[in-house]
């Protein structure tokens, strides 16, 4: 016998205490409901089913809401401040323009989800399901989204993070493979092994980002703002950072094998051990850089300005280096482009 | 009330300044007067482990006199931190030391200009001795505030922990709109870096955290929030 749906047969949900004495009384299925700006703030409704209602401008702040089902909910411009939504399925919700700050989503489902606009300070996203999901000019400041899983699904369904904040966010070992990441402010976040293969982060500020060991394959970071990145380790092939600002950025021992960096401000920058085999730095500023047992093998260093660089142990072989600036350039044991070896 | 001696212009003199702060520092009491000048100053209690001496009383006594330009209200200061102290009578004589050497900073013709307010902490009353208190004493060693925010927030809603905080280190959180405005523009990770700055010492903070929790109305779990936070900073130092 097909159970019966006391909502849909008779009960119109006017008011909060409408609502909260049903859940009380044990219902637990609000589906397709509207329920438009109702104040249930502080309220306990764990396992609540509201997939396909409607809780636009609805107050759920510091609600208890661990697996719950929104699915296709609108939440448009909701408050859900300090909500608790651990394991909860928002998955293509509508939650754009909402507030979610100190909202604590561990495990959520917000595969698909129009978070545009949101406000995700502090939040908690802690292996959170982010595929697909829109977080354009979301405001992710301090949010912790380690483990957070925004793999690229289809180039239709990546994860858009354009123009977003998040400064100070932790998504260490986060996997952002495909993610669009456009003009998005990354200002000491800590992506500390992160997957950002295929990552666009073009006019992105990354300024004093942590990225060691993170993969950055096939990025392309065209004038993006890494100063003082901490790069350290990093895989950065076939890398795109022409135009950029790596100034005083640490990419000790980083692979940037086949890197674009035409133009790219590499002032003071650390580049000890790294790998420079066939990269373009042309028109680059390695000023004061310190490139002391980096490979810089068969690089393209035309019009670079390597004045008062340290070069020792350096391998430029088969290097274009002729139209370089060379001022007081540090040589030991530096391999030419010939293959000799001058420590002049 | 002490006399006062030749009159100096607003302007402190350095050498009388110099003189003060050297006998301040070579007095029996050097100690309890560094840490009775630094709650004044800022409202911050000094552990023992901090560096205070000649340097810090040279540096924080110009600072509080330029605050104070009033013998009167030096006094009243004083006096009125003293009293918020677990052993006021003892911090009252420390006052006392004080304000009989920094007699000669101060003029009777020079004007009472405004002064800048006290420290909110001594005017709630928000004071200790952390040291005093407890037999034994863990100072708190930060290392990476990723993971201590990350350990917190875990285990509680993240704006929970602020309405905590905010309340441990400001007032009481009201759930107005000020005090909602002035909790959301600081990030976690700044409200957690506060908290242990003002209580570096576990046994201070976990005592203020739980205080506060069990004061604390209009929050759910507050004494939860409070065992989170301590917790993970437990685990930072360990």
């Amino acid at each position: 016998m097909k159970p019966s749906n006391p909502i849909q047969e008779k009960t119109v949900i006017s008011d909060s205490q409408t609502l909260i004495q049903m859940y009380k009384r044990g219902v637990r299925n609000f589906q397709s409901q509207s329920l438009r700006n109702l104040d249930l703030r502080g309220l306990d409704l764990i396992n609540v089913d509201f997939s396909h209602s409607n809780l636009s401008g609805s107050n759920l702040s510091l609600a208890y809401l661990h697996r719950g089902n929104f699915r296709d909910c609108h939440l448009m411009h909701a408050q859900l401040d300090g909500a608790t939504l651990n394991q909860a399925n928002l998955s293509e919700a509508n939650l754009r323009d909402s507030s979610l700050h100190g909202a604590s989503l561990q495990g959520a489902i917000l595969f698909g989800a129009d978070l545009g606009l949101a406000d995700l300070t502090d939040a908690n996203l802690i292996d959170a399901d982010l595929r697909a999901a829109n977080l354009c000019s979301a405001n992710l400041q301090g949010a912790c989204l380690r483990g957070a899983n925004f793999r690229e699904e289809s180039l239709v369904n990546s994860t858009t993070l354009q123009g977003a904040i998040l400064d100070n966010a932790d998504l260490r070992g986060a996997n952002l493979k495909g993610a669009n990441l456009d003009r998005a402010s990354l200002k000491k976040a800590n992506l500390a092994y992160a997957n950002l293969r295929g990552v666009s982060l073009k006019n992105a500020n990354l300024e004093g980002i942590n990225l060691e060991g993170a993969v950055l394959s096939d990025v392309d970071a065209s004038d993006a703002n890494l100063s003082g990145a901490h790069l350290k380790d990093s895989k950065l092939e076939r890398i795109n950072l022409s135009r950029g600002n790596l100034a005083k950025a640490n990419l000790g021992g980083a692979s940037l094998v086949d890197a674009k960096l035409s133009y790219a401000n590499l002032k003071e920058a650390n580049l000890r051990g790294a790998k420079l085999t066939r990269s373009d730095l042309s028109h680059a500023c390695l000023q004061s850089a310190d490139l002391t047992d980096s490979a810089p093998i068969r690089a393209y260093l035309a019009r670079a300005d390597l004045s008062y660089a340290d070069l020792t142990r350096a391998n430029f072989f088969g290097a274009e280096l002729s139209s370089a600036t060379m001022i007081r350039v540090i040589f030991f044991d530096t391999t030419l482009p010939d293959g000799r070896i001058s420590s002049s | 009330m002490l006399t006062l001696a030749a009159s100096l212009t607003a302007e402190v003199v350095p050498m009388s300044l110099s003189t003060v702060v050297q006998t301040l520092a070579e007095h029996s009491e050097a100690d309890r007067i560094c840490k009775l000048l630094q709650w004044v100053y800022t409202g911050r209690w000094e552990s023992p482990s901090a560096p205070l001496g000649q340097s810090f009383i040279g540096q924080v006594l110009p600072e509080l006199v330029k605050r104070t330009p009033s013998y009167d209200v030096l006094e009243r200061r004083l006096y009125q931190a003293a009293a918020s102290l677990n052993k006021p009578e003892r911090y009252k004589q420390v006052a006392a030391i004080i304000l009989q050497t920094c007699a000669v900073l101060y003029s009777s013709k020079s004007p009472t200009p405004s002064v800048e307010p006290m420290p909110r902490e001594i005017l709630t009353g928000f004071a200790e001795d952390p040291t005093e208190d407890f037999a034994q004493t863990t100072t708190i060693a930060q290392r990476d505030r990723f993971e201590l925010r990350h350990r917190v927030m875990q285990q509680v809603p993240p704006l929970k922990v602020k309405i905590l905080l905010f309340s441990v280190l400001r007032h009481p959180f009201s759930f107005e709109a000020l005090d909602w405005k002035e909790l959301k523009t600081q990030s976690l990770d700044i409200w957690l870096a506060e908290l242990i700055q003002t209580f570096p010492v576990i046994e201070v903070l976990e005592k203020k955290l739980f205080t506060q929790a069990a004061e604390l109305k209009g929050l759910d779990q507050a004494t939860q929030i409070a065992d989170a936070i301590v917790q993970s900073v437990r685990l930072e130092t360990t």
